[in-house]
């Protein structure tokens, strides 16, 4: 019990048996590291965006073919790096097509995706705000209390559940799930000015 | 909505989310209805996870708006 994989088969499972909530919380989830992920892949912003949901709509759509044989996230990240190059090989078809159908240089017409793909596409304010997150994420590490940042660095880099957590910290899981969770609120507190909440607002 | 919520309810739910995403099963049916029907849970659950994220990468672009205009888009497939 209680490690990432672990986690999701709970959530897989209830999306499975047809509550797609439970599936838009593995969106929540997973939607930053897919996207970090086909960004090695394609440098258009924009189709990486795309690309991204083109993976979880997939992923949905498999889902009753999905049997956890492997973890969710490797089935996952299969699914982004399949869709990611079919959209490559699609857009240099569009580039030799659009190359044949050029009239002269000049002609006013916009870049083909292959270009866009080529340059980078993020904007100087998101690039501010990731920046932003990271930053005030890190100060309010450094600001926790050695039992809390420990217990939350051994969760969410290290990756350990909450038994190996309390095997290294020596002391009870109840502990571990008390310290994990006040550091997450005494983080998530100095982000939420950041993140702007819109409570009461449907996603 | 929200307003109304007592603090002592807002903290059992950002307990019952932070257990959930740790694979704490005794909290899934609790946790899927709080993503379902607040927003203010929603919103924690995309908060405890940008956290992890935000630690495990130097940068990331993930404001909610962005985040929910994705997941918007996700749903009409869905």
């Amino acid at each position: 019990m209680t490690d990432s994989a672990d986690a999701d088969v709970l959530l897989v499972d209830r999306a499975r048996r047809g509550e797609p909530r439970a599936f838009e919380m593995l969106v929540v989830k997973y939607q930053r590291r897919i996207e970090r992920l086909i960004a090695r892949m394609i440098r258009d912003s924009a189709l990486v965006e795309d690309v991204a949901q083109e993976t979880f709509i997939r992923a949905y759509r498999a889902l009753p073919q999905f049997r956890g044989e492997s973890a969710f996230y490797t089935w996952l990240y299969r699914i982004a790096v399949n869709t990611a190059k079919k959209a490559l090989v699609e857009a240099k078809r569009d580039l030799l097509v659009s190359e044949s159908s050029l009239v002269s240089p000049g002609e006013g017409e916009e870049p083909s995706r292959v270009e866009n793909e080529l340059s980078d596409g993020e904007t100087p304010e998101a690039l501010l705000a990731s920046k932003e997150i990271a930053a005030t994420v890190n100060a309010a590490i450094d600001a926790l209390s050695d039992d809390l940042r420990q217990a939350i660095v051994l969760r969410e880099i290290e990756g350990l559940s909450y038994e190996e957590i309390a095997d290294v910290m020596n002391c009870p899981i109840g502990t571990v799930r008390s310290r994990i969770f006040r550091a997450r609120e005494a983080i998530a507190l100095r982000l939420r000015p950041l993140l702007g909440t819109h409570e009461g607002e449907r996603w | 909505m929200n307003d109304d919520t007592p603090s002592s309810q807002r903290e059992l739910t950002r307990q019952c989310l932070s257990r959930l995403m740790d694979g704490d099963a005794s909290e899934l049916e609790a946790g899927c209805r709080a993503f379902g029907s607040d927003a203010a849970a929603r919103a924690d659950w995309h908060a405890y996870h940008l956290i992890g994220d935000a630690m495990r990468s130097s940068d990331i672009d993930a404001s909610p708006q962005r985040d929910a205009a994705f997941l918007a888009l996700s749903l009409i497939h869905i």
